[in-house]
C-alpha cells in the first residue's frame, strides 16, 4: 500500500487528476437534496389536489399546452447544448465551446423571460397567488423552479466570464462539468413540474 | 525518512492561519469550525436552559404568577426551537467537524470554505431568531408552528416571521454541513480505510447526513409556505380557499420525526465509540451496529404520522404508522445488546466518559420504553399533549442526547485541550446531573397520566399535579446545577488540568494518533490503515511531534502531501489512493456570503422588495468572489 501511495503522489503531481472531483460528489448530493425539495412541494400540490373537488378550481381555466410545450422544449434542449459545450471544451475547440454556451444562455433567457412575463403581466388578469390554494401552489412551484433556472444562468455567466479570460481547457473542466450537472438537474426537475402542473390536470379533466 | 523539525515548520506554514483577528475571520480549519460550533451550541444550551428553568419556576405550584401566559408561550416556543435547532444538531456538528477528519486520517474536510460558511450561517441564523427578543417580537406559536395559530390573523406582528425565515436560513447551514460530511467520508479517508474499517462514530454521522438531505427539504418548503402565507397572503393552509392546515403537519413531521433520530444517532454512536475504549475490547457486532444505525435512519422516515394520531386521520393510516413506530425498536435493541455484550466480554473501567455513556444507555432505555407506549394509538389518544409526552421525549433529548454529547465531550476533552479533567469534580457533575434529569422528568409521567396538559402556562390546584410539579421544578434546578458543575470542571481543567498526552485513554482510532491538541496540519505523516482500530493493531512508537506513529515504519515511509496544503483522495469502498489535491486556504468569502444572507433574511422580514433584490445582487457578487480564483493559484 505504501508504494501505491508513493506512485499516486508522483503521478498526480505530473498528470491531470484521475477520478471524479470533490465538486462532482458535492453537486450530486446537492441535486439529491434539492430533488427532495421539489418532491416535497409537488407532494403538497397533489395532497391539495386530492382534497379539492375540482382541479383547477371554479373560474380558473385548464393550463394551456401550446406555448408552454414550446417553452419546455426550448429549456430541455439546453441539456443537449450544455453537453455539446462540454464536449467542445474537452476537445479543445474553444470556438464551439463559446457558441454552445451562448446558445444555452439564450435559450435559458427565453424560458425565464417568458416565465417572468407570465407571472408579472399575463396572469393577474386570470388568477392571483392569493386567490386560493391552487393559485398559491401554482405560482410557488413555478417561481421556485424559475429561481433555480436563474441561479443556473448566473453560474453560466460566471463560466462565460472565466472563459473570456482564458480559463478552462481539456484538462481543466471541473467547473464546467459541475455546472452542467446542476443544469441537467434543473432541466430534469422541469419534466416533473410540467407533468404535474400542466399535463396531468389536462389529462384527467379530459379523460 | 524521518520527519525533521524543518518539515514540521513547513507543514505549519502551509496549514496555519494568519495571526490575529484576520486569521480568526478567514480561517477555514475544521478544528476551529468544530470549536466554534461547540462554544456557540453551549451558549444556546445555556439560553434554552434558562428558558426551561423559568417555565419550571412558573409551574412550581398551581396558579403561580411568575410568567404571563404570553411570556410562557414565547418561552416554550424558543426553548423548543433553541434546543432542537441551535443546540443539539450544532453540538453534533461540533464533534463531527472536529473529529470526523481526524478519525479518518484526513487533514481537512472536503470543502473547507463551505465548512466555515456552515458555521457563520448557523451563528447568524441563531442570532436572527433571537433578535425577536430585542425588537419585542418573540416567536410564540410553538416550535411546531401549527396553522392557523401562526397565520397573520392569530399571530400579528413579526414574531413568527423570525421563526419561519430563521429556520429556512439555518437549514442552509445544516444541509451544507451534511454534504460536506458525506463527501469527506467518501473521498478523504486515509488509504486502506475500507468501509469495514470506518469508525462507528463516522458511520453515525454518515447516517444522519443522509437523513438531513432527505428530511430538511421538507422543513424548508413548509416554513417557506408559512412565510408566503403571512407575507403575501397565500392560502396553502386556509380551508376556505381549498387549503388544508393538516398539510403543514405532514410536512413538518416528515422532518420533525427524523430530526429526533438525527439528534439521537450521533449520541448512540458516541456510546459505541466509548464503550470499546473503556472495556479494552473491540465493539461486539460492529457490522450489526452500523446496519442498525442505517436502518434507523431509513425507518425514521416512515414514522411521522405518529405525531398526528389525534388529528383525525383514517384508522388504517394510524395503525400502519403505529406498527412502523414499533419496528424502529429493533435497531435500537441491536445497539443495546452490542453495548451490553462488549461490556460483558471486556474489562470495564469507570472513567468519566464511561459514566456518561452508561447514563445515556439508561435514559435511552427509559425514553425508549415510554416511546413504545405512545406509539400505540389507544395509549397515545390518552397521553397526547400531556406532560407524559414531555417526560418521554425529554428522557431521550435532555437525557440520552445530552448525556451522549457529554460522554463525547469528556472523552475527547483531552484531545481538544491537551488536558485532563478533575476526576472527583467530574463524578460530582455526573451524579448531580443524573439525579437532576430523573427528578425533573420522572414525576412528569404521572402528572401527564393524571391529565396535566402541556403548553399551558398554569394548572388548577386540587388535581394532584402539585407534588409531581414541585419535584420536577426542584429536579430542574438540580439538573441545571449539575451542568454548571460540568462547565466549571471543563473550564478549570482547560487551564489547569494535568497534561493529557496524545492518547490518554489508550484508544484505538486515528484521532489519538496525533498530538493533543492536534497541530494545524493534523497529521505530520498520513496514516495508512490496516485495521478498524489502527492504534491497537500496530506498533505505537512516538514520533517527533509526540504523536504515536501508526502501524509499521514501512507504512509510514512516506509523507506524501507533506509540505503543501494538500490532501490525498481515495476511492471506492476499499479506500484506494487515487489523487493528491490542493485544498483551498483561508478566505473571507464564507463570512461575506453569510453576512449577505443575513441581510437577505432581514430584507424578507421587513418585506421590502427593493432590499430583497439588492441582497440578491450582493449575493451573486459575493458568491462570485468566493469562487473567483486568486492571482497566482
Ligand atoms: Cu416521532
Amino acid at each position: 500500500m505504501g508504494d501505491a501511495l508513493a506512485e499516486v503522489v508522483q503521478r498526480s503531481r505530473l498528470q491531470p487528476a484521475r477520478g471524479r472531483s470533490l465538486a462532482f460528489w458535492g453537486v450530486i448530493l446537492l441535486a439529491v437534496t434539492e430533488g427532495v425539495l421539489f418532491a416535497v412541494i409537488l407532494f403538497a400540490w397533489f395532497y391539495t389536489w386530492a382534497r379539492t373537488p375540482q382541479w383547477p378550481p371554479e373560474g380558473i381555466a385548464l393550463p394551456e399546452l401550446g406555448f408552454s410545450a414550446v417553452r419546455s422544449m426550448v429549456l430541455l434542449s439546453t441539456s443537449a447544448s450544455v453537453w455539446a459545450c462540454e464536449r467542445a471544451l474537452r476537445r479543445g475547440d474553444r470556438r464551439r465551446t463559446w457558441a454552445w454556451l451562448l446558445v444555452t444562455l439564450g435559450a435559458a433567457a427565453f424560458f425565464l423571460g417568458t416565465h417572468v412575463h407570465e407571472f408579472v403581466a399575463v396572469t393577474p388578469d386570470e388568477f392571483l397567488w392569493s386567490d386560493n390554494a391552487y393559485a398559491s401552489l401554482w405560482w410557488t412551484i413555478l417561481n421556485l423552479h424559475g429561481a433555480h433556472v436563474a441561479v443556473g444562468m448566473v453560474v453560466w455567466l460566471y463560466v462565460l466570464v472565466r472563459l473570456g479570460r482564458g480559463a478552462y481547457g481539456p484538462d481543466d473542466d471541473v467547473e464546467v462539468s459541475t455546472a452542467s450537472i446542476y443544469w441537467h438537474f434543473v432541466d430534469g426537475v422541469w419534466v416533473f413540474v410540467y407533468a404535474s402542473l400542466y399535463l396531468l390536470p389536462n389529462l384527467l379533466a379530459r379523460g | 525518512m524521518t520527519t525533521t523539525a524543518t518539515t514540521t515548520e513547513r507543514l505549519a506554514a502551509a496549514w496555519g492561519d494568519q495571526p490575529g483577528i484576520l486569521g480568526f475571520l478567514s480561517s477555514v480549519d475544521h478544528k476551529r469550525v468544530g470549536r466554534r460550533y461547540l462554544v456557540t451550541a453551549a451558549v444556546f444550551l445555556f439560553l434554552g436552559g434558562v428558558q426551561a428553568l423559568l417555565m419550571r419556576t412558573q409551574l412550581i405550584g398551581p396558579e403561580a404568577g411568575v410568567l404571563s401566559p404570553e411570556q410562557y408561550n414565547e418561552l416554550f416556543t424558543m426553548h423548543g426551537t433553541t434546543m432542537m435547532l441551535l443546540f443539539m444538531v450544532p453540538a453534533e456538528s461540533a464533534f463531527a467537524n472536529y473529529f470526523l477528519p481526524l478519525m479518518i486520517g484526513a487533514r481537512d474536510m472536503a470543502f473547507p470554505r463551505l465548512n466555515m460558511f456552515s458555521y457563520w450561517v448557523f451563528l447568524f441564523a441563531g442570532l436572527f431568531m433571537y433578535a425577536g427578543f430585542v425588537t419585542g417580537d418573540v416567536p410564540d406559536g410553538g416550535w411546531f408552528a401549527y396553522s392557523p395559530l401562526v397565520l397573520d390573523e392569530f399571530s400579528p406582528g413579526r414574531d413568527m416571521d423570525f421563526y419561519a425565515i430563521g429556520v429556512i436560513f439555518l437549514g442552509l447551514s445544516t444541509t451544507a454541513g451534511a454534504i460536506n460530511f458525506l463527501v469527506t467520508t467518501f473521498k478523504l479517508r486515509a488509504p486502506g480505510m475500507t468501509v469495514s474499517r470506518i469508525p462507528v462514530f463516522v458511520w453515525g454521522i454518515v447516517a444522519i447526513a443522509f437523513m438531513i438531505l432527505f428530511a430538511f427539504p421538507s422543513f424548508t418548503v413548509a416554513p417557506l409556505m408559512l412565510e408566503l402565507s403571512r407575507a403575501l397572503d397565500m392560502r396553502f393552509f386556509d380551508p376556505s380557499a381549498g387549503g388544508d392546515p393538516l398539510l403543514w403537519q405532514h410536512l413538518f413531521w416528515f422532518w420533525g420525526h427524523p430530526i429526533v433520530y438525527i439528534q439521537l444517532l450521533p449520541s448512540t454512536a458516541i456510546v459505541s465509540t466509548i464503550i470499546p475504549v473503556f472495556t479494552r475490547r473491540r465493539l461486539v457486532g460492529y457490522a450489526w451496529v452500523v446496519a442498525a444505525m442505517l436502518a434507523t435512519a431509513f425507518i425514521s422516515f416512515g414514522l411521522w404520522v405518529h405525531h398526528m394520531f389525534v388529528a383525525g386521520l383514517p384508522q388504517l393510516t394510524t395503525s400502519f404508522f403505529s406498527a412502523v413506530s414499533l419496528v424502529v425498536v429493533v435497531p435500537s435493541g441491536i445497539q443495546f445488546f452490542a453495548w451490553l455484550a462488549t461490556i460483558w466480554l471486556g474489562r470495564p473501567r469507570w472513567d468519566s466518559p464511561m459514566l456518561w455513556a452508561m447514563g445515556e444507555m439508561l435514559l435511552f432505555l427509559i425514553g425508549g420504553i415510554t416511546g413504545v407506549m405512545v406509539a400505540l394509538v389507544p395509549f397515545d389518544s390518552l397521553a397526547h399533549d400531556t406532560h407524559f409526552v414531555v417526560a418521554h421525549f425529554h428522557y431521550l433529548q435532555a437525557g440520552a442526547v445530552v448525556f451522549g454529547l457529554l460522554a463525547g465531550l469528556y472523552y475527547w476533552f483531552p484531545k481538544l485541550t491537551g488536558r485532563r479533567t478533575h476526576r472527583g469534580v467530574a463524578r460530582l457533575g455526573f451524579w448531580t446531573t443524573f439525579v437532576g434529569v430523573n427528578l425533573t422528568f420522572m414525576p412528569l409521567h404521572w402528572a401527564g397520566l393524571w391529565g396535566m396538559t402541556r403548553r399551558i402556562a398554569t394548572y388548577e390546584p386540587g388535581l394532584g399535579f402539585e407534588v409531581p410539579n414541585l419535584l420536577a421544578t426542584i429536579g430542574s434546578y438540580v439538573f441545571g446545577l449539575g451542568l454548571l458543575v460540568v462547565l466549571g470542571d471543563l473550564l478549570w481543567s482547560w487551564r489547569n488540568g494535568p497534561e493529557a498526552g496524545p492518547n490518554p485513554w489508550g484508544a484505538g482510532t486515528l484521532e489519538w494518533a496525533t498530538s493533543s491538541p492536534p497541530p494545524d496540519h493534523d497529521f505530520a505523516r498520513l496514516p495508512i490503515v490496516r485495521d478498524r482500530y489502527p492504534l491497537w493493531a500496530g506498533r505505537t512508537t512516538p514520533d517527533d511531534s509526540g504523536a504515536l506513529a501508526l502501524a509499521t515504519d514501512d507504512d509510514l515511509a512516506l509523507a506524501p502531501p507533506d509540505l503543501h496544503h494538500e490532501v490525498a483522495l481515495t476511492a471506492g469502498p476499499e479506500g484506494d489512493p487515487q489523487q493528491v489535491r490542493t485544498m483551498p486556504g483561508p478566505s473571507f468569502a464564507p463570512l461575506l456570503v453569510a453576512l449577505v444572507l443575513t441581510l437577505l433574511s432581514i430584507a424578507m422580514l421587513l418585506r421590502s422588495a427593493n432590499l430583497v433584490l439588492t441582497a440578491c445582487g450582493l449575493l451573486v457578487v459575493s458568491v462570485g468572489a468566493w469562487f473567483w480564483p486568486r492571482e497566482g493559484s
